[in-house]
């Protein structure tokens, strides 16, 4: 069976639910959830999931700092930007630290499913 | 309202790798030509000073036209006419896919159409008094955005009824709002801020997250509509900042109360809005400490 797990990183309980919900739905396995940067990375390294979905405006460590992170121990790692900010600069600066994609929200469930389906 | 960048839209439909989309960007910086080499082209400065330009904009957020006014080398009508010229050269990105054979410009075309979002149409009279509002610009901006994400993310629509100035929000002190504020920080501080009644908020979760009512708690319901906002707040900053500037935004802020709001920003206004689930308004305000702070200055 593929490594379809996801930790959805979020500091918002309602988009962490509508994520899991949605992955749930159609074959991922969240297996965890983190509400801010410092969170992302320590459940990042602790559950080496296949994909992450990461928010960028978080408490604390932000996602950026959060990202680069996360890509400096594993630069293997598949990540994908979940955030409300969309400018040019976010988009630019999150793909040159290494994240796969970046979804804009409000986000469809067709879009993340689309995207996560396409990372090799 | 403020389209997602066109790039990125093309990211998310799987259309562009992301290889494409961060090749295109370097070659339109690489053909776009900057401000300070049409300055120094037009004779308006010299490669000195572009420097000096450069060296003040690593401590600050300002654009470099705007420092070069402020340091005294080049005129407004000088720096009018240099972004004049910038716009005459500047190559699209859409136009650089096609240069780059990424995609056809057949396919370009099409995929701009969809990318395009229709204008609102705000009543006349609620328009005039925008109109004459200082931060008119803002204003628009937000009452366009907030009408259409609403409609677009819970599936009813939103009117922006009406604008009260600091002193008629104070009515509202007594009301039994929720609030969530977001601070965004650029060349210019502004506050964002939501308010409305618990059974609008537990609507707002319901609809968001797709959950029965019932099933909404009190926390749920604030953190959905701060989370609403905070999608506001990214289409916001990307319409009324600059390009050239970065900003950061803060996540959302809570409060059991209308008055957080009037007691954390100054210079408020508040943008009223009307759907079938209730009222709320939204707030656009500066930061306390840096209203206070700019009103020293002067």
């Amino acid at each position: 069976m593929h490594n379809k797990t996801v930790l959805i990183c979020d500091d918002s309980r309602s988009i962490r639910t509508i994520t899991r919900r949605a992955l749930s739905r159609h074959g991922y396995e969240v297996i965890s959830e983190a509400c801010d940067g410092r969170e992302a990375v320590d459940k990042y390294l602790e559950h080496k999931p296949k994909f992450t979905l990461l928010d960028l405006v978080m408490p604390d460590t932000d996602g950026k700092q959060a990202l680069k992170e996360i890509i400096k121990s594993d630069p293997a790692a598949k990540i994908v930007i979940l955030s409300s900010l969309g400018s040019e600069n976010d988009v630019e600066e999150c793909l040159k630290n290494g994240a796969c994609s970046y979804i804009q929200k409000p986000f469809e469930e067709d879009v993340l499913l689309r995207v996560l389906d396409g990372i090799k | 309202m403020a389209n997602k960048f066109f790039g990125q839209y093309l990211l998310e439909k799987g259309l562009i790798s992301k290889d494409q989309l961060l090749n295109t960007l370097a070659e339109q910086r690489r053909q776009n030509p900057r401000l300070g080499d049409l300055a120094i082209e037009q004779d308006y400065i010299t490669e000195d000073q572009a420097k000096k330009i450069n060296q003040r904009q690593l401590s600050t957020d300002a654009r470099f036209g705007d420092l070069a006014i402020e340091m005294g080398f080049i005129s407004t009508e000088q720096l009018d006419h240099l972004i004049g010229l910038q716009g005459q050269k500047r190559k699209f990105f859409g136009e650089l896919l096609v240069e780059l054979n990424y995609m056809t410009e057949a396919v370009v075309t099409q995929e701009l159409e969809s990318h395009k979002s229709t204008q609102g149409v705000l009543s006349d009279l609620v328009q005039v008094v925008i109109d004459s509002h200082p931060e008119s610009d803002c204003i628009n901006a937000c009452a366009d955005i907030v009408s259409k994400l609403f409609t677009r993310i819970l599936s009813v629509p939103a009117q922006f009824s009406e604008l009260l100035s600091t002193q008629e929000l104070d009515g509202f002190a007594e009301t039994p709002f929720y609030t969530s504020s977001i601070s965004i920080e650029s060349v210019k501080s502004t506050v964002l801020s939501i308010a409305a009644e618990k059974n609008l908020m537990e609507e707002i979760a319901s609809r968001l997250i797709k959950m029965d009512k019932s099933e909404v708690d009190l926390e749920l319901a604030i953190d959905a509509t701060g989370e609403f906002l905070n999608i506001v707040a990214g289409y916001y900053a990307k319409e009324v900042i600059p390009d050239d500037c970065s900003y950061k935004a803060s996540p959302p802020k809570h409060a059991d109360n209308f008055v957080s709001i009037t007691k954390e920003s100054a210079d408020l206004c508040g943008l009223k809005f009307e759907s079938e689930m209730g009222v709320f308004f939204v707030c656009i305000g500066q930061k306390q400490e840096e209203f206070f702070n700019s009103h020293q200055c002067g």
